[in-house]
């Protein structure tokens, strides 16, 4: 949403400045053909193309309402991710971390067992993080066939227990067959009839995709991508700038008034 | 003048449609940027704007050349209009650049090649624009004008190639890249938005500069009118 900010000043300035010059400009020559025509005593003329300016204008509330519904739009998927997804942490917690993430890409699963574990002691045990996650699978049938199955581990309770798994296990060839999948929920101890009837009947497929979809809406262009109480980070960076980025989400909370 | 009002009734619509389907190409269809995020949305106007100032500029110096081989106030009219489009157009971009550059680079201005030569540009044409007010004598202000408007056309490849030619800030272009044809370089929906974008700035900028050109005309009758007592 900040960077709308920039945007929709930028286009104000550019359509605003354009539309007020256009408009001079006519003034300009109407004044100049009035004083013609007083000076040869002949018709007046009028500039035939009334309205452009006043089009230009619209065209200003047309830009205001089309960022306005984009916004929307954002505030929309924002709202569904926050309140529709695996979550780990304290509900109360000041900040909320979203991960958009694909169980077959391998820089979310470097960012599972080098970073995730620092955050999770640091920040999310003690209350100041909400971890939420959401699917982003880009990478062909595998990474959805996981995604769905992850799903039907939160069906039963064990999303977390079953996303370190794949992360686990995600690394080797073939890891995210359908037997595969299986196989890691049967360790955890979940009821093996329901889940394997969950992965067969494939009833996740549509939110799997829907996440995806929503993704790359917000902008998330590659895995891991990342908001931290709606700012966009992407890709398994040093934990530093996780921590910076939490940090400053951390300063914001206690002081709203004051600005980055 | 009657034909350039019935050009402009054609003009003005169109680059009123122009301009929203632009609007809705950029700020609703065009996925934001994988690194810059929606910022880059300002890209639709930027680009678009440089271009049509380069390309008011070209008309400068193709009027003002004309003017001082042929010495016909025509041409001098037609690149003192130019001139005053362009110099909005380039400001204009500047602004825009400037905008973006704030979440982007983290600052508004840096002393980047690019950006300085595009605000010496902007400077040229300001100092043109001032001659022509200052010099009272209009065949007098009209030559000088001519070779002011040469010279800061002169600039423009100098603009084009900084990116090339020194270690800028600046990024080198996406779509007039030597070695790569634009849709194997952007995204399809990012490059629609931006060719429309053009078009309505293209259009918009035929509107103004037919609006302007008629008035410059019908200054040159009044003054006519006054020394000589015809049109």
């Amino acid at each position: 949403v900040g960077a709308w900010r920039f945007v929709f000043l930028a286009y104000g300035i550019v359509w605003c400045a354009l539309a007020l010059y256009a408009l001079g400009l006519r003034r300009r020559l109407r004044k100049a053909e009035e004083e013609l025509s007083s000076l040869s005593g002949g018709a007046q003329k009028r500039d035939p193309s009334r309205g452009v300016t006043t089009g230009l204008l619209l065209v200003m509330l047309f830009a205001a309402s089309a960022v306005a519904a984009r916004a929307n739009q954002r505030e929309e998927i924002f709202g569904y991710m926050l309140r529709d997804g695996p979550v780990r942490g304290q509900a109360a917690a000041p900040i909320t971390m979203i991960e958009l993430s694909d169980f077959q890409c391998s820089f979310c699963r470097k960012f599972w067992r080098e970073t995730l574990p620092v955050l999770d002691k640091s920040y999310i045990k003690t209350g100041k993080v909400k971890f939420v996650y959401h699917h982003f699978a880009v990478l062909g049938k595998f990474s959805t066939a996981a995604a769905q199955a992850s799903e039907c581990a939160a069906e039963q309770g064990v999303f977390w227990p079953y996303h370190d798994k794949l992360f686990l296990n995600g690394g080797a060839p073939f890891a995210f067959t359908r037997e595969r999948l299986k196989a890691y929920a049967q360790d955890l101890g979940v009821k093996t009839r329901d889940f394997n009837a969950c992965v067969d009947s494939g009833k996740y497929g549509q939110k799997v995709e829907a996440e995806t979809e929503m993704a790359a809406h917000l902008g998330a262009r590659g895995t891991p991508a990342f908001f931290v109480n709606g700012a966009f980070l992407v890709g398994a960076q040093p934990l530093q700038v996780f921590e910076k980025a939490l940090q400053e989400a951390l300063l914001a909370v206690k002081n709203p008034a004051g600005r980055r | 003048m009657a034909r350039s009002g019935k050009r402009r009734k054609i003009l003005g619509p169109l680059a009123l449609v122009f301009i929203v389907a632009g609007l809705y190409f950029a700020l609703v269809k065009a996925p934001p940027d994988a690194l810059q995020g929606d910022a880059q949305r300002i890209m639709y106007l930027h680009i678009p704007s440089i271009l049509t100032a380069y390309l008011s500029f070209f008309i400068v110096f193709v009027g003002s050349a004309l003017y001082l081989w042929k010495r016909e106030p025509r041409d001098d009219i037609l690149a003192h209009s130019a001139a005053e489009i362009g110099t909005l157009l380039t400001a204009l971009t500047i602004v825009e650049g400037s905008i973006w550059g704030k979440p982007t680079w983290g600052v508004w201005w840096t002393w980047d090649a690019r950006l300085t030569l595009t605000a010496i540009l902007l400077l040229i044409f300001i100092g043109y624009l001032m001659l022509r007010v200052l010099i009272e004598d209009e065949s007098r202000a009209a030559v000088a004008g001519a070779v002011v408007g040469i010279i800061g056309f002169l600039d423009i490849p100098l603009i084009h190639m900084s990116v090339y030619w020194w270690r800028t800030l600046h990024q080198p272009p996406s779509i007039l890249r030597p070695d790569k044809a634009p849709w194997d370089n952007v995204h399809p929906a990012m490059l629609t938005a931006l060719a429309v974008n053009f078009v309505a700035f293209l259009l918009l900028y035929f509107y103004l500069l037919s609006l302007r050109v008629e008035l410059g005309e019908t200054r040159e009758k009044i003054r006519r009118l006054k020394l000589y007592g015809e049109s």
